[in-house]
């Protein structure tokens, strides 16, 4: 078996964010976890990321501009998006941008566990 | 007859003219002009007067000429200077006269202007009858108009019998969309409706108390029978005490009454909105607060769930899972205990209160929405209701609550008999109050689910107000239930019981 992918997660809720890594790293994946989407952008380079987890709603960065700011660096990394407030028009918009997924809380596990495989097979 | 009048006064004039010049009787015919001056007050204008006067006194001294020309005598001067001076003082009086009359005659003309012209309605009355009615009840012993109304509630329907119409102006035709006077007079006890019947009793009040005028907003029919809003005044001068003469003037203010209600209406459905929103995004605060703790819940539990089913379970981690899941539907149950905290912050008051006084303070803020729905309250309130403790604000909003159900299950167009009865009682231990309505009533099946919260009938209900009245209610240690024939109506009821020694 390869190295272990690296996943980083990013929400503003810490339990959200422990159970999130907690489940990430059952499955056996090596992840990191930031608070708000300002202490990601300060992480880029540092460590290689596989696939980015954000949060939409967050204070500060919101995890959409924080995909914005990421295409306009140059820096691909998969996202996938999870939201409190799942909305079809964010969806809509999020999707077309080239995200990966996008899922609604509390979602199930598989699906996160499906989306992440899908982005480290790109 | 004024046609004949110059005719008239030229042949006396010369008939007089004739005696005087040709006979030598002993006495001033010439005097006898005064005739023709006062003759000529009918037809002629006031230079007319002057020239007919002066006119007079020439023939006189012409007359004198001729007849007495050469050997005048001091009798004959004395009869001239007689005649002349009688002709001048009657033409000068006639002209006095005159100007009297021209100066009635203008201001009359002016009232007939104003009376014909003006943008108001204008209605001559004769009260006679009514007044000699009011005074006999006087001579009745009535104490008062409150006194006379019990004795015979029908007084006020008969006095609108005994108004007798005497003019009215063309508005007042336009107004109330009556072909003439006459159709206008016919129809005048029915354009009186029964809306108006209240503002009547208080008129009849003004003419008891002598009171020169009245005034009063109220609602009349127009021949048509549509509805008119009108703001009238009735003045019954002091120097007309027999009151044979009421000028009765009426303003249509149906327009400026829709806009009322519409802006009435327009803050309503804003305070609706408003209400919705709040609760809207209360919720979605709420939600987002518990939805956050269940996120992770799901998320720890699928987690240790992996953890378990690895090839090498990992214990620690599943109970780390665990712990965290406990943890978080904690924090859970913490958002909801926190929201209790909210909505009780404002304690309900406990002080004694009388149902009766609510519902008398109710109704001044739903008397609009009762008036244009045109709905016929009725008031039954028991005199010796004991006092209850609790809430007042509360108690008033359950009110207003079944009043304003029970108004707009009454405003379909379909339902003809609008009613509205609001009762209370003592009963055992406790005070019933009971708001019944003559609208379309409700199934039977459906009076459980009625309290419900979320449940609603109405297209832009909330279906939180039955629900609302049911906790205060129930806060207030009383039940409300809800009854129902299809068809006939719903009544509500509602018990708070209250304690003996507050009621003592």
């Amino acid at each position: 078996m390869s190295e272990a992918k690296s996943i980083a997660i990013i929400d503003d809720d810490a339990s959200v964010l422990d159970a999130t890594e907690n489940l990430v790293r059952s499955y056996g994946f090596k992840v990191r976890k930031f608070a708000s989407a300002e202490s990601y952008l300060a992480s880029i380079g540092d460590v290689r990321i596989d696939c980015l987890i954000t949060d939409v709603q967050m204070d500060g960065i919101s995890g959409i501009e924080l995909s914005q700011i990421m295409r306009e660096t140059g820096v691909k990394t998969p996202i996938i998006f999870i939201t409190a407030f799942p909305d079809e028009r964010i969806r809509n918009r999020v999707m077309a941008a080239g995200a990966i997924g996008f899922l609604g809380k509390p979602f199930d596990s598989k699906s996160l566990i499906d989306c992440i495989e899908r982005a480290l097979l790109n | 007859m004024s046609r004949f009048a110059p005719l008239a006064a030229l042949v006396i004039a010369v008939v007089i003219f004739a005696l005087d010049t040709l006979t030598t009787f002993d006495m001033a015919i010439a005097v006898l002009y005064v005739t023709v001056v006062l003759l000529s007050l009918s037809f002629a204008a006031k230079k007319g007067l002057l020239f007919i006067g002066v006119a007079c006194m020439a023939l006189t001294l012409l007359s004198f000429a001729v007849s007495h020309g050469e050997n005048p005598t001091s009798d004959s001067f004395a009869r001239c200077f007689v005649s002349l001076a009688a002709i001048g003082i009657t033409t000068l009086l006639a002209y006095r006269v005159k100007t009297a009359i021209a100066v009635l005659g203008e201001s009359e003309q002016r009232y007939r202007t104003i009376f014909l012209a003006t943008g108001v309605a204008i209605l001559e009355m004769d009260f006679t009858a009514v007044k000699a009615a009011i005074d006999r009840l006087k001579t009745n012993g009535f104490p008062d108009i409150r006194a006379a109304a019990k004795a015979n509630p029908d007084f006020a329907r008969e006095a609108i019998g005994m108004m007798k119409l005497t003019n009215v102006n063309n508005t007042t035709l336009t107004t109330f969309g009556a072909k003439d006077l006459d159709t206008f007079r016919t129809a005048l006890p029915v354009l009186i409706g029964k809306e108006m019947e209240g503002s009547i009793w208080a008129l009849l009040e003004a003419i008891w108390d002598v009171r020169t005028s009245y005034e009063s907003e109220t609602i009349m029919n127009d021949v048509d029978g549509n509805r008119i809003a009108i703001l009238y005044n009735v003045a019954m001068p002091h120097d007309r005490p027999t009151l044979d003469m009421v000028l009765v003037s009426i303003m249509d203010v149906t327009a400026r009454h829709e806009a009322e209600n519409e802006l009435h209406e327009t803050h309503a459905e804003l305070a609706h909105v408003t209400r919705v929103a709040t609760l809207g995004e209360l919720t979605v605060s709420i939600a987002h607060e518990v939805n956050q703790p269940l996120a992770a819940i799901v998320t720890n539990g699928g987690a240790g769930l992996r953890w378990l089913k690895r090839s090498e379970p990992d214990l620690d981690e599943v109970e780390t899972s665990m712990q965290r899941m406990i943890a978080d539907a904690g924090r859970a149950s913490e958002v909801i205990k926190r929201l209790r905290a909210l909505s009780s912050k404002t304690a309900p008051q406990s002080v004694p209160i009388n149902i009766n006084d609510v519902i008398a303070e109710t109704m001044m803020l739903v008397q609009r929405e009762v008036m244009n729905q045109r709905v016929d309250l009725k008031l039954e309130l028991a005199a010796d209701l004991p006092p209850v403790s609790g809430d007042h604000i509360q108690l008033q909003q359950v009110i207003i609550n079944l009043i304003l159900n029970a108004v707009q299950a009454m405003s379909d167009p379909s339902v003809k008999t609008r009613q509205l009865l609001i009762q209370t009682a003592v009963g055992e231990g406790v005070i019933v109050a009971k708001i019944r309505d003559t609208g379309p009533g409700f199934a039977a099946e459906k009076s459980a689910n009625l309290f419900d919260a979320f449940y609603t009938t109405k297209s832009n209900g909330m279906g939180m107000g039955l629900s609302i009245c049911r906790s205060i209610i129930a806060a207030h240690g009383g039940r409300i239930t809800a009854n129902a024939e299809p068809g006939k109506g719903a009544s509500f009821e509602f018990t708070i019981p209250f304690h003996e020694e507050t009621a003592s």
